[in-house]
C-alpha cells in the first residue's frame, strides 16, 4: 500500500497558517532572547501535542459539517476519571488509561447518535453534553487533586536530554494516523464526501450517519487522550483543565484551514495551527500577560481565524470554479 | 398528511407542557412546602431576571442564531455598575444608562460579526463572551470593588401589588416585545429571516440590519438583567459564575421555540422560564449539589431536543 502524502497536502488550506507561523516565530525569536532558548523550545514542544490532538478531533467533526463544543469538558472529564482510578501498579495504570478512553468513546457515541438519529443541530446537543460532562467532572473531582502515576507520566513525557521525545513521537504517530485515515480508508473519503455535500453522499450510497458518528467518536477519543496527557503533565487532575481547550481546539482547527462548513481541511494544517496556538500561549507567558488579557486577545484571535478561513474558502471556490 | 403533521407537532408541544405540569403537581405532592407564596415570590423574582435575558435569547434563536455572551455581559455589568456607582445615589441613573448602552454595544458587535463578517453565531458570541470575561477580571480584579447605593437595593427588593419589581419589569418588557414581534414589521422580518433568510432578503428585507438589531437587543437586555442583579447583590464579587446563558437557552427550548428558526416566540418562553426557575428552587430545597444540577440541566436540554426533534421534519 502506497501512502501518498500528496492528497493530504492538496486537501487543506494550510499555506496561510504556515506563512503566519513562520513570520510569528521569526518575530518572536528576534524580539525575545528567552523565546530562542533551547529550554523554551522544549517547553513549547510539550504544549503542542494536546492542542494538536484536540484540534484534530474537532477538525474531523468539522470536516463532516458539524461542530463539537463539548471538547473542553471531555478533556477535563478524562483527566478526572484517570486521576481517580490510577495507582502505581501496572494493572491500575492500564485501567486508568483504558477507562477514560472508553468514556470518550461513549460520549462520542452519544453526541453522534443524537445528532444523526434525531437530526438536531450539533452545537445545541454538544452544548447539553458539555454541561452534563462538566457536572459529572465536578461530581468526580470537585477540587484539583487525585493521583496520576509518575511512571505513566515519565513514559508520556519522555525526554531525551532536552528533546521532549514522548510528545513529539505521539504527535507524529497521530498525525500520520489521521492522514492515513483521511486519505487511504473508505471512511476517510466518506468524511470529505459527507462534509462536501451530504445529500449527494447519501444518494451515492454512503451511510452518512455512520460516518458522522465515527467522526464524533474519534473526536471524543482524541479529547480523552488530551485529558490523559494533561493529567500526566500536571501529575493531578483539575476540573478546569479542559476549559481553555474549547476555544483553543476550535482555533487550531479553523486556523489549520478546516472549513466550518465541512469538506475541507487536512491534518497537516492542524499541526501548523497547533504550533501557532502553542507559540501564542508561550508568548503570553514570556511577556507575562495575565490570564485575563489572554482571554481578551483569544477572543479576537478566534474571530480572525474564522475570517481567515472564510477568505481561504472563498478563494478556493473561485479557483475550483475557474478550473471547471 | 399536512394536517397530521401539524397535529403531531402540536401534540409534542402539549406533551412537554403536560409533562411540566405533571412534574410540578407531583413535586408539590412530595414536597408540600413548595406551595407557599414566599417560594413563588422567590421563583418570580428570579424568573424576572432569567425572563428578561430569555426575551433576547428567544429573538436571537428565532433568527437561527444563538447568544452565548449573555452571562458574560451580565457579570460585566455587575462589576462595572458597582465600580462606577461607589455607593453614590446621584450616580445611579447615569451609570445605569451607561451600562445599558455598553451592553447594547457589545450585542451590536456580536450582530456585526454574525451579519457582516458571517462568523457562525455560536463562535462569534463565544469569542465575545471570552473577551468580556477577560475584561471583567482585568478591570474588576478578584475582590469586589465599589458598591450599589441601598436605594437601588430597596427598589429592586420591593413589591408592586405583591409581585416582585423585577417580575413587573419582565411583564412590561414581555408585553412590549410581544407587540414588537407580532404587530410590527420588525417582528415580521425577524420571523421571515428565521424561516428563510434568502427569501426574506429577496423580498427586500435588510437581513444584516435586522440581525444586528436583534443581537443588540439581546445585549441590551442582558445588561438590564445584569443591572438588576447588581442592585440585588449590592457589591460585585466574582463568585457570580455564569448562571444565565445555559438556563436562557434551556428556557427557550422548554417553551418550544425551534432551533430551525422562525418557529415559536417570546410568549412560549414565559412557560419555559417559570418552569426552569421552579426547578432550580426545588433543587435548592432538596439540597441538590452544584454538579448534580449541571448534569440535570444538560440532560434536560438533550432530552428536550430529542422530544422536539420531530417538529423539524417537514
Amino acid at each position: 500500500m502506497r501512502i501518498s502524502l500528496g492528497k493530504a497536502f492538496r486537501r487543506g488550506n494550510y499555506m496561510g497558517v504556515y506563512l503566519i507561523l513562520v513570520i510569528f516565530i521569526i518575530f518572536l525569536s528576534v524580539m525575545s532572547p528567552s523565546f530562542r532558548s533551547g529550554r523554551n523550545w522544549s517547553n513549547l514542544a510539550t504544549r503542542i501535542f494536546p492542542l494538536f490532538i484536540v484540534g484534530l478531533g474537532e477538525s474531523f467533526v468539522m470536516l463532516t459539517g458539524g461542530i463539537d463544543i463539548s471538547i473542553g469538558a471531555q478533556v477535563s472529564l478524562s483527566a478526572a476519571i484517570a486521576s481517580c482510578i490510577m495507582g502505581d501498579s501496572i494493572s491500575s495504570i492500564m485501567l486508568g488509561i483504558i477507562c477514560p478512553l472508553i468514556g470518550g468513546v461513549l460520549v462520542g457515541l452519544l453526541n453522534g447518535f443524537v445528532v444523526t438519529r434525531f437530526k438536531v443541530a450539533p452545537f445545541i446537543i454538544t452544548l447539553g453534553t458539555m454541561v452534563l460532562l462538566q457536572g459529572l467532572t465536578f461530581q468526580i473531582r470537585w477540587m484539583p487533586g487525585g493521583y496520576i502515576s509518575k511512571e505513566f507520566a515519565d513514559v508520556v513525557l519522555y525526554r531525551l536530554g532536552i528533546l521532549p521525545l514522548g510528545p513529539l513521537v505521539s504527535l507524529i504517530i497521530f498525525g500520520f494516523l489521521a492522514i492515513v485515515i483521511l486519505g487511504k480508508t473508505p471512511i476517510g473519503r466518506n468524511i470529505y464526501a459527507v462534509g462536501g455535500n451530504e445529500e449527494a453522499a447519501r444518494l451515492a450510497g454512503v451511510n452518512t450517519s455512520r460516518v458522522k458518528i465515527f467522526a464524533y467518536v474519534l473526536c471524543s477519543l482524541f479529547c480523552a487522550l488530551a485529558g490523559l496527557y494533561e493529567g500526566a503533565r500536571m501529575q493531578c487532575a483539575d476540573p478546569h483543565v479542559g476549559d481553555p481547550f474549547l476555544m483553543d481546539g476550535i482555533m487550531v482547527a479553523t486556523l489549520g484551514g478546516t472549513s466550518l462548513f465541512g469538506g475541507q481541511g487536512s491534518p497537516i494544517g492542524v499541526i501548523g495551527g497547533a504550533i501557532f496556538i502553542a507559540s501564542l500561549g508561550n508568548m503570553f507567558n514570556l511577556l507575562d500577560f495575565n490570564t485575563f488579557t489572554q482571554y481578551i486577545i483569544k477572543g479576537f484571535v478566534l474571530v480572525s481565524c474564522i475570517l481567515l478561513s472564510h477568505l481561504q474558502v472563498s478563494r478556493r471556490t473561485e479557483i475550483s470554479r475557474r478550473q471547471v | 398528511m399536512d394536517i397530521a403533521v401539524k397535529k403531531w407537532r402540536f401534540n409534542q408541544l402539549l406533551l412537554v407542557y403536560i409533562l411540566m405540569a405533571a412534574f410540578m403537581a407531583i413535586s408539590g405532592i412530595f414536597k408540600p412546602e413548595v406551595w407557599v407564596w414566599a417560594v413563588w415570590e422567590n421563583v418570580f423574582f428570579w424568573a424576572g431576571i432569567l425572563g428578561i435575558v430569555s426575551i433576547g435569547q428567544t429573538a436571537v434563536i428565532l433568527t437561527n442564531g444563538i447568544d452565548l455572551s449573555i452571562g458574560a455581559i451580565m457579570i460585566f455589568t455587575i462589576m462595572l455598575s458597582c465600580r462606577l456607582m461607589v455607593g453614590l445615589v446621584e450616580r445611579i441613573l447615569p451609570v445605569s444608562v451607561f451600562c445599558l448602552l455598553l451592553g447594547a454595544a457589545l450585542g451590536f458587535i456580536n450582530g456585526l460579526g454574525v451579519a457582516k463578517l458571517k462568523v457562525p453565531p455560536i463562535l462569534m458570541t463565544l469569542a465575545t463572551s471570552t473577551s468580556v470575561y477577560g475584561l471583567t477580571w482585568l478591570y474588576g480584579g478578584a475582590g469586589g470593588r465599589g458598591r450599589i447605593p441601598m436605594v437601588a437595593n430597596n427598589f429592586i427588593m420591593g413589591n408592586l401589588l405583591g409581585i416582585p419589581v423585577v417580575a413587573v419589569f419582565w411583564i412590561v418588557l414581555l408585553i412590549l416585545f410581544i407587540f414588537l414581534m407580532h404587530r410590527t414589521t420588525f417582528g415580521r422580518k425577524v420571523y421571515s429571516i428565521g424561516s428563510n433568510p434568502r427569501a426574506a432578503s429577496l423580498s427586500g428585507v435588510n437581513v444584516d440590519k435586522i440581525i444586528t438589531w436583534v443581537y443588540a437587543i439581546s445585549g441590551f437586555l442582558s445588561a438590564l438583567a445584569g443591572l438588576f442583579l447588581a442592585f440585588f447583590v449590592v457589591s460585585a464579587s466574582m463568585q457570580w459564575v455564569d448562571d444565565y446563558t445555559l438556563p436562557s437557552i434551556g428556557a427557550v427550548i422548554l417553551g418550544g421555540t425551534s432551533f430551525v428558526g422562525g418557529k415559536g416566540g417570546i410568549e412560549r418562553t414565559i412557560i419555559g422560564v417559570i418552569f426552569w426557575r421552579y426547578l432550580i428552587s426545588l433543587m435548592t430545597m432538596v439540597k441538590t449539589t452544584y454538579p448534580l444540577r449541571l448534569m440535570l440541566e444538560g440532560a434536560i436540554i438533550i432530552g428536550l431536543m430529542i422530544v422536539y426533534s420531530g417538529m423539524r421534519r417537514d
